[in-house]
C-alpha cells in the first residue's frame, strides 16, 4: 500500500467565504493525502467543511489559498473548461438524493457521462446495462427514476459514477436519504466495485457507522482535518463522534447562528 | 459531446412540458402566420396592379412620343424619326424598337366595310413585342414594302353594311369567325369617309388599296378589350398617307383619331423649330420600345428623355402605384412583426422558467463532466426547435389563411378587399415562406441566446445545494 503513488494531494488549503461582511473559515490549513486504490471517508458534522473540501477536490470549487493536486494534475491552476474535462475522464459521482435526470430512463442516467464524453450510442448503451446488470437492475432499464425506490435509484446513482471507468468517485452522504438495510447493500456494493476496479473511494459522510468501511478516516471539525485511526473511530478527538439525531439536528442550528 | 445526442436531449426537453411546450410554439405560429399573411396581402395588392396594368399593355413596353413641352431639362429636342429609332436601339437593355403611326380607317371587303385603326410598325420587329398570333403568321423582314397585314381577331365580326354599321362587337371565346379571314379579299382606303354613302365633289374619289391578311391575332381572354385593328409596315403606310394627303391638296390630314387614354391626340409635326436639327421632324406618331427584362425599364425611360422626348411606360404607372402603398405595405408588415416579437419574448420567457426549473439538473450535468460549450448549445437548440415548429406550422397555417382569404374575395367579400378589380388579395410566395421559415428559427435561437448564456453561468455547486 505504501508503494501506491498518491492521486490526491493537497497541502494547506484554506478556503474562506465571504458572507455580507462576515468572512467564514470553511478550511484552515488542510493538508492530507489520499493513494490510488484507497478507500477514505471524510467524517464531519455538517459545517465541519468536508462538502466544501469535497468541492475543491472534485474541481467544482477553487481554494483561497494552497495547493492542490488531482491525478497529477495542479487543479488550482486550471480553467474551468480543463477541469470539466477532467472529471469527466477520471471522476465519478454518487450524491446523497441521486440526481438522476427525471425524464430519462435508467439506462440513459447511467449512460450520461459516456454521452458527455462523446461515445457513441450504441456502446454506452452496452457498457450502461453492463453497468446495471451489475448493481442488480439489470430488469430495470427502461424504468424512469420515479417509478423506482430510493435504494434502486440509488444503485442507478452508483452505476452513472461507476460506468465511466474514473480513478476517482466521490460519494457525497450516499446514504443520507436510506434506511439501514439498504445503507448495507449501498455500501457494500460501491465498496466492492472500488476494490474490483482498483479505484479510489472518497465518502463524506457524518455516520461513523459509513466510516468503518474505508481504508483512512479522516475527521473534520472547524475547517480542520485530523487522521482517525480505525479502532479509535468511537474516540475521535471531541469524544461521542457518533452523534445522535437531535444532536445532529442542534449542531446544523448551531452552524446557522454562526452564519 | 455529439452533435446528434445534443439534438436528442435538446427534443426530449422540448418534448417533456408539452402543454409550454405547445403554448410557446403556438406564439411562434401565430407570429409567423401573422407576418406571413400581413405580407401576403402586400404581395397581393402588388400582383393585382401588376396583373391590372400588364392589361393595358406589356409591363417591358415603353411608348416614346415628342416632347410636348420644351424639350428635356437639358434643352434637347428629339423627334421621331429613323434617326431616333436607331439612337434607342443602340442604347443598352432594349430588346426591340419600332416606330408606329396609327389612322382610323375604313376596311373594305366586297360592299362591306369596317373601322379599324391601320397600325403601321416595323415587320421585322413585330415578334419581339408580345403579339399572340392565333391564325397565320405574324408579320416579318419579309412584308417591309408588301401589303400584308394582321388583324385583330374582333375584326371579322365588324365588317358589315355600311347603311348598318356594326361598331361594336364581343364574341364569345372560340366564337369562329363568319368567313375565313386568311381567304378574303381586302382593300382599304385612307379617306375616313369612304361609304358613307354622301361624296364631297370637291375631293377627288377615295383610292382604295389592295391588302393581303396573312394572320390574325389570338383572341383576347375574357373581359380584355381587344383592339379592331389591323397591321402593316410602317413605311407603306406613310406612302398611302401622304398620296391621300397629295390627293386632298395637301391641306387636310384631319383624320387622325388616337384614342389611347391619356396621350394627347399626335400628328406628325415639323419639329419644334430649334433650327439645328436642319430637315428632321417627326415621321413618326410614336416609336414603341420593348425592354429586355421589367427592372430596365425606368433605366432605358430615362435614357431616352435625355433625348428629348417624352415616354409613358405600364411600368412607370406600376411604379408609381407600389409607392404610394408602400406605406400600407409597411404597416401590414409591422402588425405582423409586432406579434413575432412578442413570440420571441414569450420564448426567452419559457427558456428561463425551464432554467430555473431544471437548475439542479444542470448543476448535475455538469459536475458528471458537460461542457459548458454543450449546455449551452442544449438551449440554443431547444430555442432554436420552438422557433423551427413555430415556423413551420406558422407557414402552413399563413397558406391557409391566404386560401381563405382569397375565398372570401371571390365569394361576396371582394369589394371589401379587392383592388381595382383584381380578386386575388393574398399572396404567399416561396420566397417569403422561406424567409419565414428562417426568420422564425433564427428569432428562436436569438431567444435563447440569454437563458443559455444564463444556463452555462449557474453554479454547480449552488445547483446542487438547494436540495
Amino acid at each position: 500500500m505504501l508503494a501506491r503513488r498518491a492521486i490526491i494531494e493537497t497541502e494547506n488549503l484554506r478556503k474562506v467565504f465571504r458572507i455580507g461582511k462576515e468572512k467564514v473559515v470553511a478550511l484552515d490549513g488542510v493538508t492530507f493525502s489520499v493513494r490510488e486504490g484507497e478507500i477514505c471517508c471524510l467524517l464531519g458534522t455538517s459545517g465541519s467543511g468536508k462538502t466544501t473540501l469535497l468541492n475543491i477536490l472534485a474541481g467544482l470549487d477553487k481554494p483561497t489559498s494552497g495547493r492542490i493536486m488531482v491525478c497529477g494534475k495542479r487543479l488550482d491552476k486550471m480553467n474551468e473548461r480543463r477541469i470539466t474535462l477532467l472529471r469527466q475522464k477520471n471522476m465519478g459521482f454518487v450524491f446523497q438524493s441521486y440526481n438522476l435526470l427525471p425524464h430519462l430512463t435508467a439506462l440513459e442516467n447511467v449512460a450520461m457521462p459516456l454521452t458527455f464524453r462523446g461515445v457513441g450510442a450504441r456502446k454506452r448503451k452496452k457498457a450502461a446495462a453492463e453497468m446495471l446488470k451489475q448493481v442488480g437492475l439489470g430488469e430495470r432499464m427502461r424504468h424512469k427514476p420515479t417509478q423506482m425506490s430510493g435504494g434502486q435509484q440509488q444503485r442507478v446513482g452508483i452505476a452513472r459514477a461507476f460506468v465511466a471507468k474514473p480513478r476517482i468517485v466521490f460519494a457525497d452522504e450516499p446514504t443520507g436519504n436510506l434506511d439501514s438495510k439498504t445503507t448495507l447493500e449501498v455500501m457494500e456494493m460501491m465498496v466492492r466495485m472500488a476494490r474490483e476496479n482498483n479505484l479510489t473511494l472518497i465518502i463524506v459522510t457524518h455516520d461513523p457507522e459509513i466510516a468503518a468501511y474505508a481504508d483512512n478516516i479522516y475527521y473534520m471539525k472547524d475547517g480542520q482535518i485530523t487522521r482517525v485511526d480505525k479502532e479509535n473511530i468511537h474516540k475521535t478527538p471531541e469524544q461521542e463522534v457518533p452523534l445522535s439525531p437531535r444532536e445532529e439536528e442542534q449542531s446544523k442550528e448551531e452552524v446557522q447562528d454562526n452564519l | 459531446m455529439k452533435l446528434w445526442d445534443i439534438f436528442a436531449f435538446s427534443f426530449k426537453n422540448f418534448t417533456r412540458r408539452k402543454t409550454r411546450s405547445f403554448l410557446t410554439v403556438l406564439g411562434v405560429v401565430i407570429g409567423t402566420a401573422a407576418v406571413v399573411t400581413m405580407l401576403s396581402i402586400g404581395v397581393g395588392m402588388n400582383k393585382g396592379f401588376e396583373d391590372q396594368i400588364s392589361q393595358w399593355g406589356n409591363l417591358r413596353q415603353i411608348e416614346v412620343y415628342e416632347n410636348y413641352w420644351w424639350g428635356s431639362d437639358s434643352g434637347v429636342v428629339g423627334y421621331l424619326d429613323e434617326i431616333t429609332v436607331e439612337q434607342i436601339r443602340a442604347l443598352d437593355h432594349v430588346y426591340g424598337v419600332t416606330p408606329r403611326v396609327t389612322y382610323y380607317i375604313p376596311l373594305v371587303v366586297g360592299r362591306k366595310q369596317a373601322y379599324v385603326s391601320l397600325i403601321g410598325i416595323d415587320p421585322a420587329e413585330m415578334s419581339k413585342f408580345g403579339y399572340d398570333i392565333g391564325l397565320g403568321r405574324l408579320l416579318d423582314a419579309s412584308d417591309k414594302g408588301e401589303n400584308n397585314f394582321v388583324m385583330s381577331y374582333v375584326v371579322p365580326f365588324l365588317i358589315s353594311n355600311p347603311k348598318k354599321p356594326v361598331y361594336w362587337y364581343e364574341p364569345y371565346q372560340g366564337e369562329p369567325h363568319p368567313f375565313d379571314p386568311l381567304l378574303e379579299a381586302y382593300k382599304i382606303t385612307m379617306d375616313s369617309s369612304y361609304g358613307q354613302g354622301y361624296q364631297d365633289l370637291n375631293r377627288p374619289k377615295p383610292k382604295l388599296y389592295k391588302a393581303n391578311c396573312v394572320g390574325v391575332l389570338a383572341q383576347k381572354p375574357e373581359g380584355v378589350w381587344d383592339d379592331n385593328c389591323i397591321i402593316m409596315d410602317v413605311d407603306l403606310v406613310i406612302k398611302y398617307w401622304e398620296e391621300y394627303e397629295k390627293r386632298q391638296g395637301g391641306g387636310g390630314g384631319g383624320d387622325i383619331i388616337v384614342y389611347e387614354i391619356g396621350i394627347p391626340p399626335i400628328k406628325p409635326s415639323p419639329g419644334n423649330g430649334n433650327g439645328d436639327d436642319s430637315g428632321r421632324k417627326n415621321v413618326y406618331h410614336q416609336i414603341l420600345v420593348m425592354v429586355d427584362e421589367t427592372k430596365n425599364v425606368q433605366d432605358v425611360e430615362k435614357a431616352i428623355r435625355d433625348m428629348g422626348l417624352s415616354t409613358s411606360s405600364s411600368m412607370s404607372y406600376l411604379t408609381e402605384m407600389q409607392e404610394q402603398t408602400k406605406f400600407l405595405r409597411m404597416v401590414l408588415g409591422a402588425i405582423g412583426g409586432i406579434s413575432f416579437f412578442v413570440a420571441a419574448l414569450s420564448i426567452t420567457n419559457t427558456m428561463i422558467m425551464s432554467i430555473y426549473e431544471r437548475t439542479r439538473e444542470i448543476g448535475v450535468m455538469k459536475v458528471i463532466g458537460c461542457l459548458v460549450r454543450d449546455v449551452r448549445a442544449m438551449f440554443l437548440v431547444e430555442a432554436g426547435i420552438i422557433g423551427i415548429v413555430g415556423g413551420v406550422v406558422g407557414v402552413g397555417l399563413s397558406y391557409g389563411l391566404s386560401a381563405l382569404l382569397n375565398y372570401i374575395a371571390v365569394n361576396g367579400g371582394g369589394g371589401l378587399f379587392g383592388y381595382y378589380g383584381s380578386t386575388v388579395v393574398s399572396i404567399v410566395p416561396p420566397w417569403l415562406a422561406l424567409a419565414a421559415l428562417v426568420l422564425a428559427a433564427t428569432v428562436g435561437v436569438v431567444s435563447g441566446l440569454y437563458p443559455a448564456i444564463r444556463a452555462t453561468r449557474l453554479s454547480a455547486i449552488e445547483a446542487l445545494g438547494n436540495e
